[in-house]
């Protein structure tokens, strides 16, 4: 069916120019957010307000993002770009980007990651769903978030964890099936999980291939997140 | 590092004011002060050609003209990045599969957009670390000391567990350098056996087809393109493979591929111009043709032979073409020829080199008028003193000249007198083919000498390494190039210098025992060590 296959490329071209367009519009706003927060007072409360808008602004691009990616997925046109990767500075970065935002609530960050690990996978696919934790860590957590990473039986292990009330029973059971049972009374859809499930499960090497995990029993007695890349 | 960036020179290239003016925001919040801008590829080459800066932001996609990848290459390739230097490209996710690919030219980080003032600072923090860690590698590559290169790839990679993977790299490609092909494929084998590290993967590809296993390389390069399908310098290789083989459909197929991840590239819309033309696969070459030299326009890859390529190619298109598919042929010809009057005004050689197939091409398309204007332009290219052409181009010239209807008699009187300059070229041509290497070396020789006398040491010591270069027996000319590093006070304060001079006695020389040249190589070699103490 040559014709439903143009028009359908045709409609990833033009969801893909859409992305781009409001990213570059969101970067902007983001960055002249930031400019405003860092030369407002530090008493001011707008700052707080300022604050909840660049959050919010940066989910609205992350959302984006996971649009445009589980829209290839579902396409056929989702592939992994494995890079070599410095995994403290990559964890250093994700965190940086949730730093005004985490400052204005007081939340510290603490992460805990060897300075020499080096790792193979796709930086922007993990960023993605990393910064998605946390940004949500951050809105559930009461005072402390850590990100720790470990090698575990050959897989880059990634460990978010909050302080805060933890993950509802029925996530933890199925997290990366938790999509279809979106819950109205907390907003929350499950689709940052089915996201990084999905790209979790897309690293594969050899017969190994990634995975998450949820639990209560963190470090700081609150939610923790897992993710594992073989 | 916030010293390191208060008293950068920065350069940020990107066609959006607006990114440019956030980029500018965030530095001149991390402390920096000197921050210059540009909207372009050619805009950018003129800032560096002005100032050496220290840190480059470009943005990869910069819409018409060159993108961010054709940036860096002009840069290197006019020497404008001073050793140390940090380009950083500015890519969006989208883009990242088709820049991240550049095995030759490799920026130095690539920035995600979009990024937080913070991620920037602590970027920038990062690779000033890192190439402090890196820079004795990076001297010792740079004053031409392959061993030595290899050693501190060891030490230091032993030390920093974390560039680890770069000194590998950097050490791989040495061996490759030195000829150890074995030793290098072993070392890929054994990184990519553990990781899978798209560099390693290459060069064992590369290695089986540079030792002519060309079958070998190619199956291992599919394998390659299933786990990285859009990693463009992966199809190239493909499609030299499969080139090379003789199986030109499947490289044009490949070509095809690739241009469509990444259109910009120059060599790569050439290389499928040259394998569609083998193929008589005319209308694909005449577009692969006239991309190259659109995209080439300000890029210091484009050959000037592309644009009789694209003559010869539109000419054939034009036989069987009539009606609006004619007229639109003599129209983006005529773009084609102004535009390359413009760009070879002042290069008689490269004019001479294509006008003959231009007015071919007027002429049949019906424009004798142009035609017979670009060949009296040609007779005043190959009149030029300055005009050189190689037996290649020559024999090109002779063909398509022939192939000209000769409608009137001034035209023939033209032809005549070009044909007549053509022979004094020919002539010169031959004359120099018959200079062997050792009297070229000899005559560089000489002249290093007089630029010697007249003290311009470095001009000197310039002329003695071209003559080293050509040379067979070099013990000469290396004598001389050491003698003037060690004894000229401009030349013995660098100490890059000196241990060059140490390449050229220790390495390149070997003296029997009797030579006559022995007592000077010693004396040389004395003042060296002395030389070099001092600086240490």
């Amino acid at each position: 069916m040559p014709e439903s296959e143009s028009s359908q490329s045709l409609f990833a071209t033009v969801l893909a120019s859409t992305v781009h367009d409001m990213k570059n519009s969101l970067s902007l706003l983001g960055n002249q957010l930031d400019t405003i927060i860092t030369e407002l007072e530090e008493n001011d409360h707008t700052r707080d307000c300022v604050a909840g808008i660049r959050y919010e602004s940066s989910r609205i691009n992350l959302s984006m993002m996971q649009l445009l990616s589980l829209y290839k997925i579902d396409n056929g046109q989702f592939k992994v770009q494995i890079s070599e990767v410095e995994v403290a500075d990559f964890i250093e970065d994700c965190v940086a980007s949730h730093a005004p935002m985490a400052d204005s609530k007081g939340i510290s960050i603490e992460i805990d990651c060897e300075d020499s690990l080096i790792w193979f996978f796709d930086p922007d696919l993990v960023g993605i769903a990393i910064n998605n934790v946390i940004g949500n860590s951050i809105r559930y957590t009461r005072s402390r978030l850590a990100v720790s990473v470990r090698v575990i039986d050959r897989k880059l292990a990634i460990t978010i964890e909050d302080d805060g009330d933890g993950y509802p029973a029925p996530m933890i059971e199925d997290p990366e099936h938790f999509l279809q049972n979106i819950n109205y009374s907390t907003g929350s859809t499950g689709l940052g999980l089915f996201f990084s499930a999905t790209v979790a499960r897309y690293h594969q090497k050899g017969e190994a291939s990634g995975h998450i995990s949820l639990g209560n029993q963190g470090t700081l007695c609150g939610g923790s997140f897992n993710i594992y890349l073989p | 590092m916030y010293n390191l960036i208060d008293k950068a020179e920065i350069l940020v290239i990107d066609d959006f004011a607006g990114f440019r003016q956030t980029i500018k925001t965030m530095l001149l919040r991390l402390g920096a002060q000197q921050i210059d801008q540009a909207s372009n590829g050619q805009d950018a080459i003129k800032k560096c050609l002005e100032k050496k800066y220290d840190i480059i932001f470009c943005d990869y996609n910069l819409g018409e003209g060159q993108d961010g990848q054709q940036i860096l290459e002009e840069l290197h390739h006019r020497n404008l990045l001073r050793p140390g230097s940090l380009f950083l490209m500015v890519t969006a996710e989208s883009t990242r599969a088709q820049v991240m690919g550049a095995i030759e030219y490799r920026p130095d980080a690539y920035l995600t957009k979009p990024f937080t003032g913070e991620q920037l600072g602590q970027r920038l923090k990062r690779l000033a670390t890192r190439n402090k860690i890196m820079q004795p590698i990076y001297d010792a590559q740079n004053s031409g000391q392959p061993d030595r290169v290899i050693e501190l790839c060891d030490q230091v990679m032993a030390q920093v567990p974390k560039v680890k993977y770069s000194c590998l790299r950097i050490k791989a490609e040495q061996l490759e350098k030195l000829g150890k092909s074995a030793e290098a494929r072993e070392m890929y084998e054994h990184i990519s056996a553990d990781q899978p590290v798209l560099w390693a993967l290459i060069g064992i590809g590369r290695i089986d087809f540079q030792q002519g296993k060309v079958q070998q390389a190619l199956q291992h390069f599919e394998e390659i393109r299933q786990n990285f399908s859009e990693q463009v310098s992966v199809l190239d290789w493909i499609a030299r493979c499969q080139q090379t083989l003789g199986d030109l459909e499947q490289a044009e197929q490949t070509l095809l591929k690739a241009v469509e991840v990444s259109p910009k590239s120059v060599s790569r819309q050439a290389s499928l111009g040259a394998v569609a033309r083998q193929l008589q696969h005319t209308e694909t070459a005449q577009k692969a043709f006239s991309k190259t030299i659109h995209e080439g326009h300000y890029s210091c890859k484009l050959q000037p032979e592309y644009y009789r390529e694209y003559y010869d190619q539109t000419r054939q298109l034009a036989a069987d073409a009539s009606g609006r598919s004619l007229s639109r042929l003599v129209a983006e010809t005529e773009a084609m020829a102004k535009r390359m009057e413009r760009k070879f005004h002042n290069d008689p050689s490269a004019l001479a080199a294509n006008l003959g197939s231009a007015a071919r091409l007027f002429s049949s398309l019906g424009k004798a008028d142009k035609s017979q204007q670009l060949i009296k332009q040609l007779a005043s290219a190959v009149q030029n003193p300055r005009c050189k052409l190689d037996a290649k181009d020559l024999q090109y010239l002779d063909e398509t000249l022939k192939a000209l209807p000769e409608s009137s008699d001034s035209l023939r009187k033209t032809i005549e007198q070009i044909d007549q300059s053509l022979q004094q070229i020919r002539l010169e041509v031959e004359k120099q083919s018959e200079i062997s290497p050792a009297e070229q070396a000899r005559e560089f020789n000489r002249q290093g000498l007089q630029m010697a006398r007249q003290k311009r040491p470095k001009e000197a010591l310039s002329l003695f390494r071209q003559a080293i270069d050509c040379a067979i027996d070099k013990t000469n000319y290396c004598l001389n190039a050491a003698q003037i590093i060690i004894e000229h006070p401009a030349l013995n304060c660098d100490s890059e210098l000196l241990q060059q001079a140490r390449h050229y006695l220790t390495e390149l020389i070997q003296l029997e025992p009797q030579d006559v040249r022995q007592k000077r190589y010693h004396k040389l070699l004395s003042a060296l060590d002395q030389r070099q103490q001092s600086h240490a």
